[in-house]
C-alpha cells in the first residue's frame, strides 16, 4: 500500500508542526498532545477517504482543528483556571545564554497570552496561517469556511494583535532581528 | 497593522517554546507504521439511509406499543399503589393529625372542614421525627421498624389551603414569606390577586427538609385550614444505589486510566479510550441524578393556597414528586411526538411516492434522449 506509506511519512514528518499548532490553539501542552494523537488516529482510520494530492494537508489540519475544538469545549476551561500560564513552565533550554533564554520566554509568554485573548474563530486561522503556513485556500478547507471569510478573519486577527500592547512591544525588536 | 513576517517570527518563537512531546507520540506512530489500525471504509450514504429508515420503523413500532399501553392502569401510578422505584403511600387523616405529621417514609393527606388554625399544631407536635404509622406493624413483625436513619433521603411535599381573616390577605402573604425565609427557605413561586373583592393566591415555599414540619405548623396558625396534604417519598434506596454505582464506575474509570497509561498498542489505546468515554458519560448522568435527588430531598416544597372569606380557594396543585412525575411526563411527550410523527408520515409517504415516480420517469427520459444523441 503505497498510499499508506506516504501517509506514514506525512504524519511522522508533520507531527511536530501539528503538535505546536495545537499548542498555540489550546495553550496546553498535554491537551495539544492528546489532540494530535486523537486527530492522527482519526486520519489513519479514515485514510481511505483522504483526498488525493495536495488536498491531504489541509484535510489533516481540518481533523486536527476539529479535535482541538472538541478538547477546548471539554477540558480547557477547567485546566486554564487552574493552570494559568504554566504552559510555559517547562521551556527547554536550547543552549542559549540565560539572557536569550529569558527573552525567549518573555516573547513566547506574551505571544501566547495575546493569542489566547483572541476568539477561537480568529485565533485558529491566524495560527494556521502564520505558524503552520497554510494558504488562505487551505485554511478555508481546514476550518470549513469560504476563502473570503478566512481573509477577513486573518485581517481582523492581525488588527487585534497589532493593537495588543504585548505584541506591539515585541514587534520592533523582531523587525530588527528580521533585518 | 502588524507585518506578516513579524507575526510569523513571533508565532514561531511561541510555538518553539512548547515542550517537546513525550513518549506517547512515538508509540503511536510506531503502531501506525506497524499497521495496527485498520482503515475504516468511508460510510456509504445508501447504507446510512437504510439504517435510519430501519431505526425509524423500529421506533414507530415500539412507540405504537407503548402508546397503546399508556392509558392503561398498569402504567399509571395510582395514589396508594406502590411505584416501582419509590415508596409513596398516601393515607387520609384528620387535619389535626396531618398538621404535625412526622418526617417519614409515608405521606399523609388530610382534609378538614373549617378546623381551627392552631388545632393541628398541638396534637401534631408530639409525633416529631418518628415514623407515621400509615400501617401499624403487626405484633409478629420485626421490632426494628420505621425509625428513620440519619442518612434517609425523603422528598417532602405538601399543600395547604388557608382562609385568612377579612382584609388580612396581604399581611398573611408577608407573614408566610417571612416564615419561609426565617426557616432558611425561600418563595419559589407566588401568584396572588389582591385587587379583587376577595383577594386570593398561591405561594410555593421551599424550606430545608428538616424545617418542613415547622413550616406547616407556622403557616397553619395564620388562618382557618381548609385542607392539608403532606407527603414523604422515601428515595433512600435510589440514592444509595446511585452512590454505589457512582463509586463503582469511578473505580472502573481510574483502573482504565491506569490501563491506558500502560498501553503500547494503538488498538488497545482506542479500545480503552472508547471505554473511558462511555464510563465517563455514565458517571456524569448519574451525578446529574444525584444532584437532582439531593436538591429534592434537602428542600421540602409546600404549596399554600390562601384567600379571604368568600374567595374561591381551589385545591392547590400537587407539587411535582420527582422522578415519577418526570417519567410520566416523558411518556406523555414521547406518545405525543409519535402521534405527530405517524400523522406526518402519511403526507411524507405520498410526497416520496411522487418523487420516486418522477425519478423513474426522468431516468427513462434521460436514457432515451442519450440514445437519440448517439
Amino acid at each position: 500500500m503505497g498510499g499508506d506509506r506516504q501517509l506514514d511519512e506525512l504524519l511522522i514528518e508533520g507531527y511536530g508542526r501539528a503538535y505546536r499548532t495545537a499548542y498555540l490553539i489550546m495553550r496546553d501542552p498535554s491537551a495539544a498532545e492528546e489532540a494530535v494523537q486523537e486527530a492522527f488516529l482519526r486520519v489513519w482510520r479514515f485514510r481511505d477517504a483522504l483526498p488525493e494530492g495536495d488536498g491531504v494537508h489541509p484535510w489533516i489540519y481540518r481533523v486536527l482543528v476539529n479535535t482541538c475544538y472538541s478538547q477546548l469545549r471539554r477540558e480547557i476551561p477547567a485546566r486554564r483556571r487552574s493552570a494559568g500560564s504554566d504552559g510555559l513552565d517547562h521551556l527547554v533550554d536550547r543552549g542559549s545564554t540565560p539572557e536569550e533564554h529569558a527573552a525567549r520566554v518573555t516573547t513566547a509568554d506574551a505571544v501566547i497570552d495575546a493569542l489566547a485573548d483572541l476568539p477561537e474563530q480568529l485565533r485558529v486561522p491566524a495560527v494556521l496561517r502564520y505558524w503552520t503556513g497554510l494558504s488562505e485556500k487551505e485554511i478555508a478547507v481546514a476550518i470549513r469556511r469560504r476563502p473570503g471569510t478566512v481573509k477577513s478573519r486573518l485581517h481582523e486577527a492581525r488588527r487585534r494583535l497589532a493593537a495588543d500592547p504585548r505584541i506591539a512591544a515585541l514587534a520592533p525588536s523582531t523587525e530588527d532581528v528580521a533585518r | 497593522m502588524i507585518d506578516e513576517d513579524v507575526l510569523r517570527a513571533l508565532l514561531a518563537d511561541a510555538a518553539e517554546s512548547a515542550p517537546a512531546p513525550g513518549r506517547a507520540p512515538d508509540a503511536l506512530l510506531d503502531a501506525i507504521t506497524d499497521g495496527a489500525v485498520p482503515a475504516r471504509k468511508p460510510v456509504r450514504r445508501g447504507r446510512v439511509l437504510v439504517g435510519v429508515a430501519a431505526a425509524l420503523l423500529l421506533l414507530l413500532v415500539g412507540g405504537a406499543v407503548l402508546v397503546d399501553d399508556a392509558p392503561s392502569d398498569r402504567l399509571t401510578f395510582q395514589s396508594g399503589a406502590p411505584e416501582p422505584t419509590m415508596l409513596p403511600t398516601t393515607t387520609t387523616f384528620p387535619a389535626g393529625i396531618a398538621g404535625g405529621q412526622a418526617v417519614g417514609d409515608v405521606g399523609a393527606s388530610a382534609t378538614a372542614a373549617g378546623s381551627g388554625g392552631g388545632s393541628g399544631a398541638a396534637s401534631g407536635a408530639t409525633s416529631g421525627g418518628s415514623s407515621a404509622g400509615a400501617a401499624a406493624p403487626s405484633p409478629a413483625a420485626p421490632p426494628a421498624l420505621p425509625t428513620i436513619p440519619d442518612t434517609a433521603r425523603v422528598i417532602r411535599t405538601g399543600s395547604l389551603e388557608l382562609e385568612v381573616d377579612a382584609r388580612g390577605f396581604e399581611r398573611a402573604v408577608e407573614r408566610i414569606t417571612s416564615i419561609a425565609v426565617g426557616l432558611g427557605g425561600y418563595v419559589s413561586e407566588s401568584t396572588t390577586t389582591e385587587f379583587d373583592d376577595e383577594p386570593h393566591g398561591t405561594i410555593t415555599l421551599r424550606v430545608p427538609a428538616g424545617s418542613f414540619d415547622q413550616l406547616v405548623l407556622e403557616v397553619r396558625k395564620l388562618g382557618d385550614v381548609k385542607a392539608v396534604t403532606s407527603k414523604g417519598t422515601d428515595v433512600t434506596s435510589q440514592f444509595t444505589d446511585l452512590l454505589a454505582r457512582l463509586s463503582a464506575l469511578t473505580a472502573t474509570r481510574d483502573r482504565l486510566f491506569e490501563v491506558l497509561r500502560g498501553a503500547r498498542n494503538v488498538g488497545d489505546i482506542i479500545a480503552v479510550q472508547d471505554r473511558i468515554t462511555g464510563v465517563q458519560t455514565e458517571i456524569e448522568q448519574l451525578q446529574g441524578q444525584q444532584r437532582l435527588l439531593e436538591d429534592q430531598t434537602s428542600f421540602g416544597t409546600l404549596s399554600v393556597v390562601l384567600g379571604e372569606p368568600g374567595a374561591d380557594i381551589t385545591e392547590a396543585p400537587e407539587p411535582d414528586d420527582g422522578l415519577g412525575a418526570a417519567w410520566r411526563e416523558a411518556r406523555r411527550r414521547f406518545g405525543n411526538s409519535l402521534e405527530g410523527l405517524v400523522s406526518w408520515s402519511g403526507s411524507a409517504a405520498v410526497v416520496l411516492l411522487v418523487l420516486a415516480v418522477l425519478a423513474v420517469l426522468g431516468r427513462l427520459a434521460w436514457v432515451r434522449w442519450r440514445r437519440l444523441l448517439v
